[in-house]
């Protein structure tokens, strides 16, 4: 028992270790490519705005009709929304929830799939069976309708039971893409042999596995952060989640609401929120891009 | 008698499907001696790459070793390879005896420069005393097998040629220092100018550091030179064994040979070049008696009934032959 705790552990500090590389080498990669770089670069600014936004521009919640859908001036850089609030300290404020929404959703589902996929991967026999059941179970349950029926009844208040429900449709989706990679992995020579040296489990997981899906994992986290942030104002649409005005999806069904197609000065308070998912998108893409070349080493030019 | 470091005792492997198993290693019976280098020798689908995995209790699913043993001899100590289990056979694999892989070249990890995955598997071996012992050793290891360490130890699998994984597949061997080196195919896919240089530096690991090799080869040619020993296979079973002089000279089964008239050469012209007549033996449906007769010049009678036993015709000269069969002494 203790040895195999040992070995544990000793598969664990050389995957960290391999990671603090991986890290490494992205950090010295990003100069090298601009994409990558101006991807990060997007990111790391949502992510800053997610920390400090509130504090740079404060958002004032009073609502005053008299100052409805006001064209972008000095003092409202994007104008005002349908009650008088500054648009673009609304999109600042929300920031925050709508990136605290995506990370645990991505963290869900990305933990729970690759857990899963991995071992049901890896074990084989009868524990991929079993696993293979729940998640086509779980992968055929209609979710339109549920969450429809679910809205009947309940509303969710915070950001991480939202994160939940938005993760529990999404995670049987990577579990198979990453069990099928470790199928595939698992004959491949590199990894055969491992047992033939000697090596343990816990090594063959962590130290060959593991860094092999690793750009395949960080690709999937970037992009169901993307859905998440979709996603959840489809939650709000149907009622299911409390609907938040500054959250960016609220933001637009406000606005489609209270008519906004038809007011021309009103565009903006559906333009912006739109912009801001894509400008966080072509980060998230971006980036993830750069990601692939981080741990690839064949698409390294060095 | 010379000392043994290997005894296979009537090995038999057999693949076990839901149709029907098939029987790739059939009473394979050889000791193979220490300090020595010992060739395989058989055509493709004989049972080489299946019977020294048993060695390292590695047969590929779904393998299984039905019969028989497979001995190591650990100073005084005589191992049971096939009762090896977790930690034992963990210490015991690489340690004592690793193996150079058929498609070697794929068996490096293409995400890890070549220096952490040595590091690694001598890590979990718990083999570094200290980094800089563990560096020193490396360099030593490279330089045997003449390779830049300085440019190797950086680079990505992907960015070295065949010759090269294949030499860093042999440094990777003789990484924990074993007593056995198993070669499967070390030179296929090269060309002869490195397939020359790779067998040098095999003989220098065997003489120099006094390491035990088993070549495996389908080409008798290549290893006339460098092995010590031969073993002759066919259909997973051995033919002839003797050492490499004796067996070229005397060549006594017609196997071996056959074998021997089909390897081309620069001295042969291509009419001397004699193929073997017929096909290789399909294992799932062998011939009853001995396994070659169908494609044997000088079949008996008793050649299809009755499988010939491994016997001894002279010193350290075993053949599984009926044409030998009253001038032998039984095993
Ligand atoms: N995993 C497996 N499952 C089923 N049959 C197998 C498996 N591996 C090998 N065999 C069969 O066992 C027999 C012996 O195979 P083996 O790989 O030992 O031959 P070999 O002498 O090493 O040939 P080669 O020179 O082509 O490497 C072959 O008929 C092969 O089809
Ligand atoms: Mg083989």
């Amino acid at each position: 028992m203790k040895a195999a705790l040992k070995k544990f552990g000793k598969g664990l500090a050389t995957f960290f270790k391999g990671l603090g590389k991986s890290v490494a080498t992205f950090a010295s990669m990003i100069y090298g490519n601009k994409k990558a770089f101006a991807g990060a670069i997007i990111l790391m600014l949502f992510v800053f705005l997610a920390l400090f936004g509130r504090l740079i521009f404060p958002y004032d919640e009073t609502t005053s009709f008299s100052q409805m859908y006001q064209s972008p001036s000095a003092e409202h850089i994007l104008g005002t929304d349908g009650m008088g609030r500054d648009l673009f300290d609304m999109i600042i404020y929300g920031t925050r929830d709508v990136m605290s929404i995506a990370f645990m959703t991505a963290l869900m589902t990305v933990g729970l799939g690759a857990v899963v996929g991995i071992v049901a991967g890896y074990a084989g026999g009868w524990t991929d069976k079993v696993i293979g059941v729940v998640l086509n179970v779980v992968m055929s349950l209609p979710t339109f309708p549920i969450l429809l029926i679910m809205s009947m009844f309940i509303t969710i208040k915070d950001n991480f039971t939202l994160a939940v429900i938005l993760s529990i449709f999404s995670w049987p989706g990577l579990a198979r893409a990453v069990r099928a990679q470790i199928i595939s992995l698992k004959e491949r020579d590199f990894i055969q042999i491992c047992k033939v040296m000697g090596l343990s489990k816990a090594h063959i997981i962590f130290s060959e596995l593991l860094p092999n899906i690793m750009s395949f994992v960080a690709i999937n986290f970037i992009s169901s952060m993307k859905n998440a942030i979709t996603a959840s104002v489809g939650m709000m649409t149907l009622g299911l989640a409390l609907f938040e005005p500054t959250n960016w999806g609220g933001i637009i069904v406000n606005a489609r609401n209270s008519g906004a197609f038809a007011i021309p000065a009103a565009r903006l308070s559906i333009i912006a929120p739109i912009v801001t998912i894509m400008l966080f998108q072509i980060g998230a893409i971006l980036f993830s891009n750069g990601l692939d070349e981080a741990f690839n080493p064949r698409l390294r030019k060095n | 008698m010379n000392d043994i470091l290997v005894s296979f005792d009537n090995v038999t492997i057999d693949y076990v499907m839901k149709k029907q198993s098939l029987r790739a290693v059939r009473d394979f019976s050889l000791d193979i001696e220490k300090g020595k280098i010992t060739a395989f020798v058989g055509e493709s689908g004989s049972g080489k790459t299946t019977v020294v995995s048993a060695l390292l209790q590695a047969i590929s699913s779904p393998g299984k070793l039905t019969q028989g043993n497979v001995y190591f001899f650990d100073g005084d100590n005589k191992i049971d390879v096939s009762a090896l289990k977790n930690e034992q056979l963990r210490k015991f694999r690489w340690s004592k005896v690793s193996m150079v892989f058929q498609a070697s070249q794929s068996t490096l990890n293409p995400l890890m420069t070549i220096y952490d995955q040595f590091y690694e598997t001598a890590y979990y071996h718990d083999a570094i005393a200290s980094k800089e012992k563990f560096d020193e050793r490396l360099n030593y290891l490279f330089d045997l097998v003449k390779l830049d360490a300085k440019r190797v130890f950086k680079a990505y699998p992907h960015q070295m040629s065949g010759g090269m994984k294949q030499r860093v597949m042999i440094a990777f061997a003789l990484l924990l220092n074993p007593d056995l080196i198993i070669l499967d195919e070390p030179t296929t896919a090269l060309d002869v100018i490195t397939q020359k240089y790779i067998f040098n530096q095999l003989t220098d690991i065997n003489k120099n550091l006094g390491k035990t090799l088993i070549l495996l080869t389908h080409d008798i040619g290549i290893v006339a030179k460098v092995a010590d020993n031969i073993a002759v296979m066919y259909a997973g079973s051995v033919m002839e064994y003797a050492d490499a002089y004796t067996l070229f000279k005397e060549k006594k089964h017609p196997y071996t040979r056959g074998l021997i008239e089909a390897t081309p050469s620069i001295l042969k012209s291509p009419e001397e070049i004699q193929p073997i007549e017929g096909n290789p033996p399909d294992i799932r449906n062998l011939p009853s008696g001995c396994p070659f007769h169908p494609r044997c010049k000088y079949c008996m009678d008793i050649c299809t009934e009755q499988r010939p036993p491994l016997q001894k015709i002279g010193d350290e000269h075993y053949i599984s032959c009926h044409l030998y069969a009253n001038n032998t002494q039984k095993l």
